[in-house]
């Protein structure tokens, strides 16, 4: 060190000192700790939300549990066939029915049989019907007989000192078989402690007389309070009766009472009576299908007046096929038709105004299923779910969902099986109460399997493309995640809930972000800066308003507002630029000297023609309402008045008012200026002239598009439909008004912040070389803010994407995909509120509600992904600034 | 050029300022002699008088008073909030001439600058009293159309400003803003003004380059080139070519050289010899005031004030 003379009298230490060095470098690690732990933060949230979703769509798991011999199934050909079996829903008691009328109830774990039960039917059974989802099955007979059968389980439960030495020795999930006085069956201990001891119970009722001679087919469903039952006797006289409930207050009994039937014969085909009868859980369909495929359909809503046939449908494509299996799904609307060569396909009944059938529905194949490449033998549906399982001669047991198509697991017969010298076909199948098991009978072995369907009902296919839906008229993505009753499938398509999010971030956007970007560039650009610091503020106050607030007043004072005032909306959307255009011209006649005297209230005058276009507005309401819809604009939306000419011309006001706009600015105003030179026009002639030319412009461009909506209506196109449509109270307008309101404030401070970022020597250079405030911001300041510009305008559309209080009280909630201003929507975000707290935790909805969260956040991260990637484009350009 | 030459062919307006040739003329005290009893005044005295606030007569040589003023300044007083910058500005600019404005830093040259084509509006605390004219047209009335102003006067200010925008762009700015399309126009005047401004040369290839990859002096002569562009009545220059070196400074004097006559050019520069080579008349200010205004070679040779000397020669400021 020199000894060197300060200059400023005071001599600089040029260590750094401790402090300094220290706080450098704590403030860098908690800047980077910070910085991390944000992603991390980030990254937790988006790694939870997959963890919830992605068990959705792990596969279906079926695992062979224990196969056992159960030599008594077929002890004796003779002894009858088996005709039906069930099982309890805890797995433990099984129960199989042969057609001698013998209920044989087994223990599942080791297909021990328990007890055997003669149901003393007097008759050899033919055929049984069950309902599925219901414990009930109708029994036909040799003897022309159908008997009401109860197959149910009853469950007792037993305090320890109640049961036996040996029993109280049993552990946990341990089962065994036990005898009371008065009852056989099985005793599982709980995890509470309690003996669950449950028996079987078969309750016949009495017989109903179809024919005296055998049944051959049997059909039963249970619309509502009613039984209907459809039979088939050997010589094809097919009978369908409607039975009513009849309580018996006395006894506490109900017995069925026919309240309508039908008989018709139905001849042979090929020599050969039909092989399948199925009556749909409705009640209203009666389907009578042969082995070749050939089905015939009869409406029998109306008993009384007959049986007819309303449609004939070949369910084969190959006529050499032959039908193995046909039976219902859940719900008894939607039938599984297999081949013998293992193909599956599934048909329900659909409205189709253009069909040709008496009634008016027609029978439609929704889905193919993957073959199972081996005839099928054995079918079950689940009674929970819309799941099937079918068997096939080779042993092999498949899973399907009938919805999706989807296969959802396949079981190979097990070694054991395959290498035993009887290597049978499937010949029972059977899917547990609650889903979480199949059993099937394998010649005289019973198999179970552990069954883990997991969320069938949800693949990529059934989430994000169209699905056709029972009873639906066509593939559509739809979301309706849970029904009134168990037989409504959960339609799990998330593309309206997307759609519903898009179309309300695009109308709020339409009206909120020119609105905030125009405001910015005005006060920036144009308010004197000690305006400036007023309007500000209170701009950004909106922003403190809660969005509940804003939903609120949007769906109870908004949406009836404009439910009334719609005419006088869009009328005033036009009127009121023209009458602020008029009012620019007006402003331009009036003398230099009063017009600069007057700039100070310049703001004041340009507030004036708000009220004026509002006016203009309410003036014009009844005359566009007249003239454009017919009169009644809610009738015209509901395409009951009127003609699409209106609606075109309203559409293509804006643009061909854009499109005279450019040939104006490109062409016609050159050529003024040039005229205006070279014969020295006065302003005020120019005025005059600029005015007159902007009155032409307007006729002509009205003219246009009047002229464009005659062309698409004479093609034969309506807006309605497409564009508008029926109005609906709560619908995307009145969103996008309340939610752009909501945005302004943001989108707003961003983009005057970015504006007020340009630095000032660049306005200096402009203004200094003549251009005006308006050329200055447009050709210089906006394009030097473009950045900030489009930063604001993403923020803007990532809140308006993630809002969920005004869309959930404003929107309608309705998820349906259309893009008529009119109609409502449901967002991502709404449905995540809407639903959540009715979801089960770890359930197929719940994981779907994570999915739609997820879906929000993917969503949101691409939006401002490109934001940024758009951002830093920009900010290259300008970075030497 | 005749772009540019029909401009300024274009006839001044004989000025209607004979009041302020009266004021100046009668400012003046005329003859030598008082010139040389001002001149023999010590110096410092003046200055402390300026310093303390106190009026000082300001010194015009009479040859000032016998030219014709394309712009007139009258009383003219200028306050950034409190503050006053500028003290009672009599001047004129003679039409057709290179009138430089010397004085040491923070003196007001650029605050009666920007106040000529009424750049200081943009400024919200400024706050002005006085009169001036360009041509006889008053720039402060309020029936003045300031775009109008603005486009009869080209500005280069003292820090370069381009916009962040191509090369070409940048130049044609001016002709932009009035609506010309014709690509052929454009070509030919964004050439000529590069020319003019010596900057063509370098940037001929890469006219379609944004202007902010330039160095700092070639953005200087482009704002030049772009304010030759706008076909100015006046040039407004502040110090254009404090960051260029001897060899664009003398290109760009050249360019004065070669347009004076036509324009009327008013030049703001700390560089002694450039203010004695390109300029006709100079004006000494300090403190906001302007001390002495005259043909730049009597300034330069035989100051009328010992300040003024001491100024030029270097010995103060
Ligand atoms: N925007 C402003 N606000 C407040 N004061 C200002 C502003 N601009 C300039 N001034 C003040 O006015 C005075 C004159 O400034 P001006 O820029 O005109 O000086 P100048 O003569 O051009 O100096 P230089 O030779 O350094 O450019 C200075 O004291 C300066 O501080
Ligand atoms: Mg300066």
């Amino acid at each position: 060190m020199t000894d060197q003379k300060p200059f400023t009298g005071r001599t600089r230490q040029r260590r750094t000192r401790w402090g300094v060095a220290t706080g450098e470098i704590a403030s860098r690690t908690l800047i980077t700790v910070g910085g991390i732990g944000t992603i991390v933060a980030v990254s937790t949230v988006f790694v939870f939300l997959l963890w919830v979703v992605v068990p959705l769509f792990l596969p279906a798991q079926m695992t062979p549990a224990r196969e056992v011999p159960a030599a008594w199934i077929a002890a004796d050909e003779t002894d009858g066939a088996v005709l039906e079996f069930g099982v309890d829903e805890f797995q433990t008691t099984g129960w199989v029915l042969n057609s001698r009328g013998v209920v044989t109830s087994f223990e599942v774990e080791t297909g021990r049989s328990l007890a055997e039960q003669d149901l003393e039917l007097d008759s050899l059974l033919t055929s049984v019907a069950s309902v599925p989802g219901y414990a009930v099955h109708y029994l036909a007979g040799e003897d022309g007989n159908v008997r009401e059968a109860d197959f149910g389980f009853a469950t007792d439960f037993l305090l320890p000192e109640d049961v036996t030495e040996e029993a109280r020795a049993l552990t946990e999930d341990q089962v065994m078989l036990y005898e009371t006085d008065d009852d056989i069956g099985m005793l599982q201990k709980t995890t509470q402690g309690q003996y669950r001891f449950q028996t079987l119970n078969v309750d016949v009722g009495d017989a109903m007389e179809f024919f005296t001679t055998p049944v051959r087919l049997l059909t039963a469903s249970m619309p509502g309070n009613e039984l209907i039952l459809g039979a088939m006797s050997n010589d094809g006289e097919l009978i369908v009766r409607r039975h009513a409930k009849r309580e018996n207050i006395l006894t506490g009994t109900s017995s069925w009472e026919e309240i309508d039937a039908a008989t018709v014969t139905i001849e042979k085909r090929d020599g050969a009576l039909p092989k399948n009868l199925l009556a749909t859980g409705a009640g209203d369909q009666l389907f009578v299908i042969w082995e070749d495929g050939f089905l015939r359909r009869f409406n029998i809503r109306r008993l009384e007046a007959g049986l007819h046939v309303a449609e004939e449908v070949d369910l084969l494509p190959n006529a050499n096929a032959r039908l193995s299996h046909v039976d219902f799904i859940l719900g008894q609307n939607t039938f599984i038709a297999a081949d013998q060569n293992g193909d599956l396909r599934s048909w329900f009944n659909i409205r189709d105004a253009q069909a040709a059938t008496s009634d008016k529905t027609t029978l439609v194949s929704a889905q193919t299923f993957p073959p199972t490449g081996s005839p099928v033998t054995a079918f079950a549906a689940s009674s929970r779910s819309r799941i099937f399982a079918v068997g096939s001669h080779d042993g092999r047991i498949t899973l399907y969902q009938a919805t999706t198509g989807s296969q959802l697991a396949t079981q190979s017969p097990s070694a054991e099986s395959s290498a035993s010298e009887n290597k049978a076909p499937i010949s029972h199948l059977l899917l547990t109460p609650k889903d979480d098991g199949v059993i099937s009978i394998v010649g005289d072995r019973i198999a179970r399997f552990v069954l883990d369907p997991r969320h069938p009902e949800a693949t990529w296919t059934s989430i994000f493309r169209p699905l056709w839906y029972e009873s639906y008229p066509e593939r559509e993505h739809v979301w309706q995640s849970s029904g009134a009753n168990q037989d409504l499938e959960p339609k799990l398509g998330l593309m309206p809930l997307i759609f519903g999010s898009l179309k309300a971030t695009l109308y709020s956007m339409l009206i909120g972000a020119p609105l905030a970007l125009l405001a910015a560039i005005y006060t920036s650009e144009f308010l004197t800066p000690s305006l400036r610091v007023k309007v500000k503020p209170t701009i950004e106050l909106m922003a403190s308003l809660p969005s509940v607030v804003l939903g609120f007043l949007a769906a109870l004072v908004f949406a009836p507002f404009v439910e009334t005032m719609i005419s006088t909306i869009i009328a005033g959307a036009f009127s009121l630029p023209l009458c602020m255009l008029l009012g620019a011209f007006a402003w331009q006649l009036i003398p230099d000297q009063w017009s600069i005297a007057l700039a100070r209230w310049r703001l004041l005058f340009i507030a004036l023609s708000i009220p004026c276009g509002i006016l203009v507005a309410a003036l014009m309401a009844p005359l566009v309402e007249k003239v454009v819809f017919a009169g009644d604009m809610h009738r015209w939306l509901d395409g009951q008045i009127g003609t699409g000419i209106g609606g075109w011309f309203l559409l293509f006001l804006p643009l061909c008012f854009a499109g005279m706009g450019l040939v104006t600015s490109r062409y016609i105003n050159p050529w003024m200026r040039e005229r205006s030179h070279r014969h020295l026009w006065s302003g005020k002639r120019f005025i005059m002239i600029d005015g007159v030319k902007f009155i032409v412009i307007a006729a002509l461009g009205l003219l246009t598009s009047f002229a464009l909506a005659l062309v698409f209506h004479a093609v034969g196109w309506d807006p309605r439909g497409i564009f508008f449509g029926t109005y609906v109270q709560r619908n995307a307008l009145v969103v996008g008004f309340v939610m752009g309101f909501a945005i302004i404030p943001i989108i707003y401070t961003i983009a005057d912040d970015a504006l007020a970022a340009v630095p000032e020597h660049l306005r200096s250079a402009s203004l200094g070389a003549g251009a005006t405030q308006w050329q200055t911001a447009v050709r210089i300041v906006v394009p030097a803010a473009t950045s900030g510009l489009f930063s604001a305008l993403m923020i803007g559309l990532g809140r308006a994407v993630g809002e969920t209080m005004i869309v959930l009280m404003a929107g309608g909630n309705t998820p349906i995909m259309d893009w008529n201003v009119f109609n409502g929507f449901r967002t991502l975000s709404a449905n995540i509120a809407v639903e959540l707290p009715e979801a089960v935790r770890n359930s197929t909805h719940y994981r779907m509600l994570f999915l739609a969260a997820l879906s929000l956040f993917v969503l949101t991260f691409i939006v401002n992904t490109i934001a940024e990637v758009v951002r830093i484009r920009f900010r290259r350009r300008i970075v030497e600034l | 050029m005749p772009e540019l030459s029909s401009a300024i062919k274009k006839e001044p307006t004989v000025s209607s300022g004979k009041g302020l040739k009266e004021t100046l003329a009668g400012a003046v005290p005329v003859g030598t002699g008082n010139a040389g009893t001002a001149a023999a005044k010590p110096g410092p005295n003046r200055l402390d008088a300026i310093a303390k606030g106190q009026y000082v007569e300001p010194e015009v040589h009479k040859t000032v008073a016998g030219e014709n003023f394309v712009l007139e300044v009258e009383q003219f007083n200028l306050w950034y909030g409190e503050r006053q910058a500028l003290f009672d500005i009599n001047i004129g600019v003679p039409a057709g001439k290179v009138t430089a404005m010397i004085g040491p830093s923070g003196c007001g040259k650029s605050t009666l600058l920007r106040c000529v084509n009424r750049m200081n509006d943009l400024i919200d605390i400024v706050r002005i009293q006085g009169t001036m004219r360009l041509n006889g047209d008053s720039i402060y009335d309020r029936r003045v159309d300031v775009i109008e102003l603005r486009k009869r006067m080209g500005m280069v200010f003292q820090k370069p400003n381009p916009f962040p925008m191509s090369i070409f762009e940048n130049v044609v700015y001016p002709l932009r803003i009035d609506g010309e399309r014709n690509k052929a126009v454009l070509e030919e005047v964004c050439e000529r003004s590069l020319r003019g401004a010596a900057l063509w040369e370098e940037v001929k290839d890469r006219l379609h380059q944004n202007a902010l990859g330039l160095s700092g002096g070639q953005q200087q002569r482009l704002c030049i080139a772009r304010a030759i562009a706008a076909e100015p009545e006046v040039l407004l220059l502040d110090e254009p070519c404090s960051a260029l070196d001897p060899i664009a400074t003398g290109k760009v004097e050249d360019l004065i050289q070669e347009i004076k006559g036509e324009y009327s050019i008013l030049i703001v520069t700390h560089n002694m010899q450039q203010a004695s080579r390109i300029s006709d008349y100079t004006m000494f200010m300090y403190l906001g005031r302007m001390i002495e205004y005259g043909p730049t070679a009597e300034i330069f040779t035989r100051p009328h004030l010992s300040e003024t000397n001491a100024y030029v020669t270097g010995r103060f400021g």
